[in-house]
């Protein structure tokens, strides 16, 4: 073959290469990082810090790891009570209020679901020179501000709200036990489980929250969901004793779905709603005391109509 | 581009190949050009005949014309299409609608090259991965606008590269295609070493891609979609082989309901021919192989492929029109054999005057799928074996018997039993799957050198859709201008007492030198009209239909 030829060959076929292209898509989702993705009927919300932005990332990120799975109890014919109470370390009385929540778990059991805020001029950590309450148990986000705010427990604490009864007004330990007495014996309005997959190696949790409305309602309802970790020892002013060794419990690390969660409407009786909350546990929190906790509330007043919780991870 | 506009291109393109010559020059080269064209011109008045279906046409009168014209000089040739729809005829792409040219193209050709711009109509191989065509019975003409370039660069090795946007009725589609193609004749390239040799090697590879931007919120959509085709044809003495394989990369469609799956096609072909004898058997399996210049699209539009149709294209109405198989490009596995055969004189069967038999069997078959269930993450919806198939889609056994009793009669049989799947052929779910026997005789009677007559007698039996159909047609021809001819087709099988109805056709037709004059009156069934295995629906009609062809 004459070299000429050669020649026109290859400028044709390189003439080709430059007609010719093609694109490989190996994911045919447009990556969408924050927004919220839905699969197979659940509705998944992705912390952004993930860069999980479409159902094939999400798929990827869920088959990729192993999950540990846990999930709460039922509570289909039990209203559940969520009680949030304010505290802070350099609070000499916050100790009582603690006591008092032992005391209320062994008669309550799976019913309470206690969270602890650490919040206000009790809460602020001391300079690291000074040796104790140095740190810092507020929530990331502002959000225990936020709460302390608006439920307002002045600064008698220690204070909670129980089930945010009343517009959220909170109440002393003495009152809690009849609060919860009298809401627990209403009937749900909603089941509410939770079913909790983590992965030690992400360091990450995936909330799976299923709700199914037991009535009809017009009003508008939240989703909120915290992380809490339990049994962090530290320090603790208690009774006017600095305490180094004080075991703090069920305290609110995050608020996982901002400060007032997720609207998820008005209660149909038999729809269902199924959102998974995917987010990261800080390495520096001990994942088999961390427990989720989710509960919806009346947009008006506050009130928490049905609460659950379960631990993260049991290895 | 205006019409005008267009019209000046081409005069503009004639003007400068003569630009640079003196007029003597000019005058001896015009003198060996030539001129070739034809013409065509349907029209029909409709009326409203509610028994059939028929609607009633506001425009009363449809039709459809057009006009090529084709000059060529030397290596230079030009030829533009002139085409007219007003309204089209019922059953025509509503698209068509008005007049204008959307087919010009100018050639030139020296030594080795050949160079086309303007419109042109391409195959590579059997067109698996690319063919544009027109097939003016359907209103299909996906012919592409741009530039090809053909270069024979060795003895049997031709290399075609074009690039252009394909025709959709009086517009252009979106995306914009570019495809090469090598055509390697072995024996001409090493002809030393195939000297002597009976053995016939071609071979050949193709690579088309597409162009459309994405505009799509929903989906990631590969801009740029590839297809790559490779083939061979080994011929030896009477055996011929065929094979070709094109593979497509993800190309998400509103065929595919927008799947990233790939497509693939393979084609295998053998023929053996003697006097007397000929055989065919042919494969075919396509999968996700709709490939278009413009993923939205739909029924016949801007397909920059072709699937071959396995399946015999019969003539006779009962048989080509009610029941005909439409490729699907989604999916099928397609088997056909063909035999021909001719008993000589004196035999038993052949008689005085011979016999002719053709014997043809073809099946067409859903891909055998498995659904993925991945809608949401890489969407490729399914997985296929290529060692099985899934519902039967269509058969058709057919024979065909030819015979000649005497020098004044001749007699064609047909029997053909067809199993035709509605649901997904014709898009009717639910539909059940029509089983159909047909039989037909057509006995030509010969007067004597001018007069000849001509019956048809078809019959369709099924218990399924319309039930049967019986068609009695008479022609009266004398040679060799004119034919007269009278038609009814029978629905006398319907299970709907009022549906049992006569589509009665009366026809008669002058030819002459090339051109033909048609005209005929009476009723059209709906039905379907196949080409190739690509279909068009044409609706119920009734009234006076005009038809005038004419080629020089």
């Amino acid at each position: 073959m004459r070299t000429k030829n050669l020649l026109s060959i290859s400028v044709l076929l390189a003439l080709q290469l430059f007609f010719l292209g093609c694109e490989k898509v190996d994911d045919p989702y447009p990556v969408n990082i924050g927004q919220s993705i839905p699969y197979q009927g659940t509705e998944y919300i992705i912390d952004t810090e993930f860069e999980i932005g479409n159902t094939t990332q999400l798929i990827t990120f869920i088959d990729n790891n192993n999950w540990e799975s846990l999930t709460s109890p039922n509570n289909s014919n039990q209203r559940f009570i969520l009680l949030e109470e304010f505290t802070g370390q350099k609070c000499t009385f916050c100790p009582d209020g603690t006591r008092e929540i032992i005391r209320l778990d062994t008669i309550f059991k799976e019913v309470l679901i206690p969270v602890a805020i650490h919040a206000g001029t009790f809460a602020e950590p001391q300079d690291p020179s000074s040796g104790k309450y140095t740190t810092d148990f507020r929530v990331d986000g502002g959000h225990s501000e936020d709460y302390l705010n608006q439920f307002n427990p002045g600064k008698a604490f220690p204070r909670g709200t129980v089930s945010r009864f009343d517009n959220g007004s909170v109440s002393g330990p003495a009152a809690w036990e009849g609060q919860i007495n009298l809401l627990k014996s209403e009937s749900p309005i909603a089941s509410l489980t939770i079913n909790n997959h983590y992965s030690p190696d992400q360091n990450a949790v995936r909330v799976q929250i299923d709700l199914e409305w037991l009535t009809n309602s017009t009003k508008e309802y939240n989703l909120q969901v915290f992380l809490a970790e339990d049994h962090i020892i530290d320090w603790q002013l208690d009774n006017g004793v600095a305490v180094p060794n004080y075991d703090h419990r069920h305290v609110l690390r995050k608020v996982v779905n901002g400060t007032w969660g997720k609207s998820i409407g008005q209660a149909v009786q038999g729809e269902t709603i199924s959102i998974q909350y995917i987010t990261r546990v800080d390495a520096d929190w001990k994942a088999n005391d961390m427990e989720s906790i989710a509960f919806i509330y009346k947009n008006d007043g506050y009130e928490v109509m049905q609460a659950n919780a379960a631990y993260i991870y049991k290895p | 581009m205006s019409k005008k506009w267009r019209l000046w291109t081409l005069l503009s393109v004639l003007f400068v190949t003569s630009i640079n010559m003196n007029a003597q020059q000019f005058d001896e080269i015009m003198s060996r050009g030539q001129i070739k064209g034809n013409f065509q011109f349907e029209s029909q008045f409709y009326r409203e005949d509610t028994i059939i279906g028929a609607e009633e046409v506001p425009e009363r009168i449809r039709s459809n014309g057009f006009l090529n014209l084709i000059y060529s000089n030397g290596g230079v040739s030009a030829g533009v299409r002139y085409e007219s729809y007003l309204p089209p005829l019922l059953g025509y792409p509503e698209g068509y609608q008005g007049n204008g040219i959307m087919y010009r193209f100018a050639s030139y050709q020296k030594d080795n090259l050949s160079i086309t711009v303007g419109n042109f109509y391409e195959q590579f191989g059997t067109g698996l991965v690319f063919r544009t065509y027109e097939e003016r019975g359907l209103g299909y003409d996906n012919a592409l606008d741009g530039v090809r370039l053909k270069y024979k660069v060795y003895d049997g090795i031709q290399l075609t590269a074009l690039t252009g946007k394909q025709r959709i009725f009086f517009d252009y589609g979106e995306g914009i295609v570019r495809g090469f193609d090598a055509d390697i004749n072995l024996n001409e390239t090493f002809s030393d070493f195939f000297e002597g040799s009976k053995t016939r090697i071609l071979l050949g590879g193709s690579a088309v891609s597409k162009y459309q931007a994405d505009r799509n919120s929903q989906f990631v959509l590969p801009e740029n979609v590839a297809t790559f085709g490779g083939r061979a044809s080994i011929t030896r003495g009477r055996f011929n082989f065929y094979a070709e394989y094109a593979y497509k990369m993800n190309d998400p469609s509103a065929d595919n309901d927008f799947i990233y799956k790939p497509g693939e096609a393979l084609l295998l072909q053998g023929t053996y021919s003697q006097k007397g004898l000929g055989l065919l058997f042919s494969a075919k399996r396509n999968d996700n192989m709709s490939f278009r210049s413009d993923r939205t699209e739909g029924e016949q539009n801007l397909l920059i492929n072709y699937m071959p149709a396995l399946t015999k294209q019969h003539t006779y109405n009962l048989l080509a029109t009610l029941y005909p198989y439409a490729t699907q490009l989604n999916g099928e596995v397609a088997f056909q054999a063909d035999l021909i055969y001719k008993f000589d004189k004196g035999t038993i069967l052949g008689g005085d005057r011979g016999m002719d038999i053709q014997v043809n069997y073809s099946t067409a078959n859903n891909i055998d799928t498995t659904h993925l269930n991945d809608e949401f993450t890489f969407r490729q919806g399914y997985k296929s074996s290529y060692f099985s198939v899934g519902e039967v889609y269509f058969k058709d056994f057919n024979v065909q018997l030819t015979k000649r009793f005497s020098s004044k009669v001749k007699g064609i049989f047909t029997y053909a039993n067809l199993v035709y799947n509605q649901d997904i052929i014709e898009g009717k779910p639910g539909a059940p799957t029509v089983y159909a026997d047909i039989a037909i005789a057509d006995i030509t009677y010969r007067l004597d050198m001018r007069n000849a007559l001509r019956g048809e007698f078809q019959h369709l039996s099924t218990e399924q859709d319309q039930g049967d159909w019986a068609t009695l047609l008479v022609e009266y021809t004398y040679a060799p201008h004119w034919f007269i001819a009278i038609q009814d087709q029978y629905n006398y099988g319907n299970s709907e007492k009022e549906k049992q109805t006569h589509y009665y056709n009366l026809s008669m037709g002058y030819n002459n030198k090339g051109s033909r004059i048609t005209l005929s009156y009476g009723r059209q069934r709906a039905g379907i009209f196949c080409v190739g295995g690509v279909c068009r629906v044409v609706p119920a009609s009734s009234g006076l239909y005009l038809s005038v062809t004419s080629s020089f």
